[in-house]
């Protein structure tokens, strides 16, 4: 008996083995992740429904909490060692920890509305660190927190099972991937400045283990320049914040800013190095023009998730920053005295055309878009560069546009190497009848990104032009068309290959994608957020405005 | 004559100064490991000679009481019974170096720096 | 609770210890642990006591027999010697702990009463220098010391330690000869050996003999600063902390040389006074030298194979910090510089002694070798991440605020030049540190596959190991922890003036 047992053992392991690798339609993930589908619908559909006096004064007794932003900054920091301890007994268990953890922060990023609504919402850790860490939530912060944690949410729910098929080490993956999260969600809220370096550094060496993640020779190349890069920007920071103090004592952005006029009179060049210490810093990390060079090749040889968080939100972040401390910290009257936004718009202009035409020559679908990222960078700028409030909508607009389409392409392309295990763009004769949901998803954010009316691409574009015509600089209207034009360019022969030309091994027969369901229903998300955006972009546009008018 | 006069008048510390030059010398350019030693055991005197000659008294007597009769100009004692320590410990640096250095010429059969140094370049090299 | 005498019996204590262990018997290392474990906490305890009843009471005086400090020892005991004091043992203890196993593996079982009791005297006179206010009594302890940690380089009986150590031995006592003679020349002009009893002479007698004082300091600072490897005089440090036991090289970087650090600035700002000592315009010079050591010390480090090599190198470049804080001659830098000085300490033995357990377990130096090993012995690698971190300056490691605290105090003494070395600085210890990072953690071991298992090593190593970095971390993000004792310490040294 005793020995028998011991052949039929293992058999058992084995077919369990099998089904974990195999995954059945309907195995844990997806059912929690079904769930947690179904409790967001409910409860925005119920917060609508409810939205009358009464609905609305429960929701404020049960969520007026001011400790919420710090279980929002601690969650991910704590889930993180938990997953890596999960990890080891089952991969699907560790996977649900962090998409529940990331759907709660979602949560809970919600139910802070009720705070920020009218105003903002500070929070002091006092000591920490020496000085204190504060935090300020405004409504431009609330909608990039909410921003990233949906993208977190569905990088997550698509890195279920492209991790599993494609990639090694998955615990460090998701281990980095939430101390990322964590460290966006702090950089975000940060309202001093050695905060914000704190979250920064946190982000650019966790991000540094998601670049590096193949560990492949590229990836680790990729990765040197990058943590270099990061830790050579990270000093400039260091050393801009330093001068900033040493003239006005203190590191919170609220009041350098109230302090920054006085001493902008006695000490210029202390002020302007210290700003173009900053600039620099920043313009590396969020790879605008000329210091983009570590971009293409981080974000390509990261894991596909994680590279749609990279495009999507971590760059976003650093562009947030330069808005924070240009137009809080720094003033809208010492940036203007230093000629500083034709600097940062000429930088953008170049940006713009440069990344695109890079762009066109490249063969590997995933460096694309990197690429296109740098050339997306240069729009956001080229909104913060015009100084105007219009010009600020614009940009944070984009902002918003940039992560929903840059994260649906990268998505994509994730399906496509997951499905065909091919990145050259050369090969994707026909990809259009194999894997019609996905080539369809990247039609759509790719005809956003030329900026074809209906999509959220276009809106960006037009907000884009109407704040440049109003603050007469019509040139910038042409740079955008001509920047447009190359997107087109390199994005539709990717559509036209995919849908027009045959295919060498298949005839085009349109057949069903072999691509799991947690990967496809993120990308579908992402493509119908574009398009809902697209055709109503005043909802986000009217928040946006109502948000600015709070930030100063 | 006046500067002859100061030279005799100084003479314990010009001594001093010497016997450390000439010790420090002997440390930096030998390569003999047991000359190194020896220099150092110059310079420490050198330095125990200047010590004590500060706590000399002109026309002073020791420090015993009656020794000196009627006299109370004593030299200062202090500096004596200091360098007393500095001896100690100088011997001891010397008795540990010495027994270091029979451990290198145990390993490496020579007491030639440089010799040594060429050995362990070798080894490595190898 | 309230005794004169708890000072002196640390010192008692621990040298008691070392008579003791040698008495024990070669063969009862056991006993030896048992008793080692027990006379360490019970140093801390009284240590601490000695810290809360200066706090509470203010500093006391405590002259040895009540000879009068004219010619007798004497001892001050002020918040900055109560916490130094503290910092030591603390350390010690730490490191001691790690090596009762470690040690097991570096030196021969015959040796191990021997090399405690060494230990217990390098403590013994570390504790004295801390706690002293007489300068020749300074000197014997520095001899003490600089003796036994030579012998605990040496101890280890392989060729490269006996030269190491030699040469170690060669340049330090050229150090202490210069000190002494340093002393001499200030006997000469003030009579006096306590360090406050001359103080108050060379306020008064500076301006007639400026050069001699000045002569005076040249010799003590040259050779505190052999000692103390400050940069162009630092070419003994390599050879000897990477070549002692791991365990001593986490003493003697972590701590051995911060205890000279102390000595320097008691003679810079007890002895001589902050104004004397910038009427001189030594404190530039030090900065000078200084800033040259921070980023020599880090391109040498660069270039080094051996990790134990890289470290050490490392240290050079670290000492540089300590020095730029004490060269501002300002409030703001020694606190910055005291700060450092314990930050430094706890980092560097995370260091060593991570190090010391990869050596333990795998028995590689060359940091060529250390590709996956992240893997195989993740504790360590992680507390040596956090440990390289904090040298690097990543925030929320206490490496990160020392730096912080730097700049502000060189942009407080208006010497923006600096803060450009330190970033510089930070900048080429991340070159050298993130690859051992890298590819800990993100290569394929050659032996074997990435597969996660828990470090195979003794709960004594990791212990220590572990509790150092958590220490790093708690007072990277509470660096008040730290930095409101150090301002404490620091007005002892600013009273006169």
């Amino acid at each position: 008996m005793k020995s028998t047992d011991c052949i039929v053992n293992p058999d058992d392991e084995d077919e369990s083995m099998k089904s974990s690798i195999t995954h059945h339609k309907m195995d844990f993930f997806s059912v929690n992740s079904l769930i947690l589908l179904i409790i967001f619908t409910l409860l925005t559909t119920g917060y609508v429904l409810l939205n009358t006096r009464f609905g609305s004064s429960i929701l404020t007794i049960i969520l007026h909490n001011p400790k919420v932003p710090m279980v929002i900054l601690l969650l991910p920091f704590i889930a993180a060692p938990l997953s890596v301890y999960i990890g080891y007994k089952s991969e699907d268990y560790r996977d649900i920890l962090m998409v529940n953890m990331i759907f709660i922060t979602l949560l809970l990023v919600l139910s802070l509305y009720t705070d920020i609504a009218n105003g903002s919402m500070a929070v002091v850790m006092p000591k920490i660190l020496g000085f204190g860490l504060h935090f300020k939530i405004d409504r431009l912060v609330w909608m990039l927190m909410l921003t990233a944690s949906g993208l977190w949410l569905m990088s997550c729910i698509y890195a279920h099972n492209y991790m599993f098929e494609e990639e090694q080490h998955r615990n460090r993956f998701y281990f980095w991937m939430s101390i990322t999260f964590g460290g966006v969600m702090g950089a975000l809220m940060a309202e001093d400045l050695l905060t914000m370096f704190l979250f920064f550094e946190i982000m650019y060496i966790s991000c540094y283990f998601l670049v590096a993640h193949n560990q492949t020779n590229s990836a680790l190349l990729a990765g040197n320049r990058y943590i270099y890069l990061g830790v050579v920007g990270g000093l400039s920071i260091l050393l801009s914040m330093s001068l900033i103090y040493a003239k006005t004592s203190t590191f919170i952005i609220a009041e350098i800013g109230s302090l920054i006029p006085a001493v902008w009179q006695t000490n210029q060049m202390f002020i302007l190095i210290a700003i173009i210490f900053m600039l620099l810093g920043l313009a590396i990390k969020s790879a605008i023009f000329p210091l983009h060079f570590w971009l293409p090749e981080a974000h390509s040889s990261a894991p596909t998730p994680s590279s749609a968080i990279l495009s999507g939100m971590v760059l976003k972040v650093y562009i947030f920053s330069i808005i924070k401390i240009l137009f809080r910290a720094i003033g809208m009257d010492v940036i203007t005295s230093v000629n500083l936004p034709f600097v940062i718009t000429t930088l953008a202009i170049v940006g713009m055309i440069m990344g695109s035409i890079l762009a066109i020559g490249q063969k590997d679908i995933k460096k694309m878009l990197a690429y296109s990222s740098v050339a997306q960078v240069g729009y956001m700028l080229l909104g913060i560069g015009l100084a105007t409030e219009l010009g600020m909508a614009a940009a944070l607009f984009h902002i918003i546009t940039h992560a929903l389409m840059k994260s649906a392409l990268f998505f994509c392309a994730g399906a496509i190497i997951y499905q065909k295990g091919k990145r050259d763009i050369r090969e994707f004769q026909g990809i259009g009848y194999e894997m019609p949901i996905t080539m369809v998803v990247f039609s759509i954010a790719a005809f956003s990104m030329i900026g074809i009316p209906g999509l959220i691409g276009f809106m960006s574009k037009w907000y884009l032009s109407i704040a440049a015509l109003s603050s007469n600089k019509p040139v910038f209207v042409i740079m955008i068309m001509i920047s447009s034009f190359l997107n087109a360019m390199y994005y539709l022969p990717i559509i036209i290959t995919a849908f027009l030309k045959e295919n060498k091994n298949r005839n085009n027969v349109l057949v069903k994608d072999k691509v799991p369901k947690t990967m496809i229903v993120p990308m579908v998300i992402m493509a119908s957020l574009c398009v809902i955006i697209g055709f109503f972009p005043q909802w986000l546009m009217d928040f946006i405005t109502k948000a600015i008018t709070l930030f100063y | 004559m006046e500067v002859l006069n100061s030279i005799i008048e100084h003479i314990n510390y010009i001594g001093a100064v010497a016997l450390f030059v000439i010790g420090l010398y002997t440390v930096l350019t030998h390569t003999n490991l047991l000359k190194k030693v020896i220099g150092i055991n110059i310079m420490e005197t050198s330095i125990f000679l200047f010590f004590v000659s500060i706590g000399y008294v002109h026309d002073g007597v020791s420090p015993i009481i009656n020794l000196g009769g009627d006299r109370v100009i004593y030299v200062n004692p202090l500096p004596s019974a200091l360098i007393l320590t500095g001896i100690v410990v100088a011997v001891s640096i010397t008795a540990y170096s010495l027994s270091l250095i029979m451990k290198l010429y145990e390993a490496y059969g020579t007491m030639d720096i440089d010799e040594i140094m060429e050995l362990r370049s070798e080894a490595t090299n190898e | 609770m309230n005794n004169i005498h708890f000072p002196v019996y640390i010192l008692l204590l621990l040298l008691a210890t070392a008579v003791i262990i040698p008495l024990v018997g070669k063969d009862s290392f056991p006993k030896i642990k048992r008793m080692m474990m027990t006379v360490l906490p019970v140093t801390w305890v009284i240590s601490l006591v000695t810290l809360m009843k200066v706090y509470r009471e203010g500093s006391f005086i405590y002259n040895f027999g009540n000879w009068s400090e004219k010619i007798g020892v004497q001892f001050v005991i002020d918040e900055f010697s109560a916490l130094m004091g503290l910092f030591i043992l603390t350390m010690a203890f730490f490191i001691i702990l790690y090596s009762l196993k470690d040690i097991e593996h570096e030196i021969e079982s015959d040796q191990f009463s021997g090399y405690y009791t060494l230990v217990f005297i390098l403590l013994f006179s570390m504790l004295g220098i801390t706690f002293t206010n007489d300068l020749f009594n300074m000197y014997v302890f520095m001899e003490i010391l600089s003796l036994t940690s030579c012998s605990i380089i040496s101890i280890k009986r392989k060729k490269d330690n006996y030269m190491a150590s030699f040469r170690y031995l060669v340049l330090n006592t050229i150090g202490s000869l210069s000190v002494l003679l340093g002393i001499a020349l200030l006997y000469m002009v003030t009579g006096h050996l306590n360090i406050t009893e001359a103080a108050r002479n060379i306020a008064e007698i500076w301006r007639i003999y400026p050069s001699n004082i000045l002569v005076a300091v040249g010799f003590m600072l040259t050779g505190m600063g052999i000692k103390a490897a400050v940069f162009p005089l630092h070419i003994w440090l390599p050879d000897a902390h990477s070549s002692a036991p791991t365990p001593s090289s986490a003493l003697l970087s972590g701590v051995v040389v911060k205890v000279y650090i102390f000595t320097v600035i008691k003679i810079l700002f007890k002895l001589m006074g902050i104004n004397i000592v910038k009427s001189l315009g030594v404190p530039a010079y030090i900065t000078y030298f200084a800033a040259v050591g921070m980023i020599m010390g880090s391109v040498f480090a660069i270039g080094q194979k051996d990790i134990k090599r890289m470290l050490a190198y490392s240290s050079v470049a670290q000492i540089g910090y300590i020095f730029l804080g004490l060269g501002l001659a300002t409030k703001q830098g020694l606190s910055a510089a005291l700060f450092h000085v314990i930050s430094h300490a706890l980092m560097k033995s995370a260091l060593f002694l991570s190090a010391g357990a990869i050596i333990y377990k795998k028995g590689k130096r060359d940091i060529r070798d250390l590709d996956g090993i992240g893997y195989e012995m993740p504790i360590t690698m992680v507390v040596f991440t956090i440990a390289a971190f904090g040298m690097i300056g990543i925030p929320g490691i206490n490496g990160f605020m020392s730096k912080i605290y730097l700049s502000f105090a060189v942009l407080e003494a208006e010497k923006p030049v600096y803060l450009a070395i330190i970033l510089a600085s930070s900048f080429l210890n991340a070159i050298y540190y993130l690859p051992i990072i890298i590819s800990a953690f993100l290569k394929e071991g050659k032996d074997r596959k990435n597969v996660m298992k828990m470090d195979d090593l003794p709960k004594r190593m990791i212990i220590p190991m572990v509790c150092i970095a958590l220490g790093c971390i708690i007072i990277g993000f509470y660096p008040q922890l730290i930095m409101d004792l150090v301002e404490k310490a620091v007005p002892t040294f600013f009273m006169g003036n």
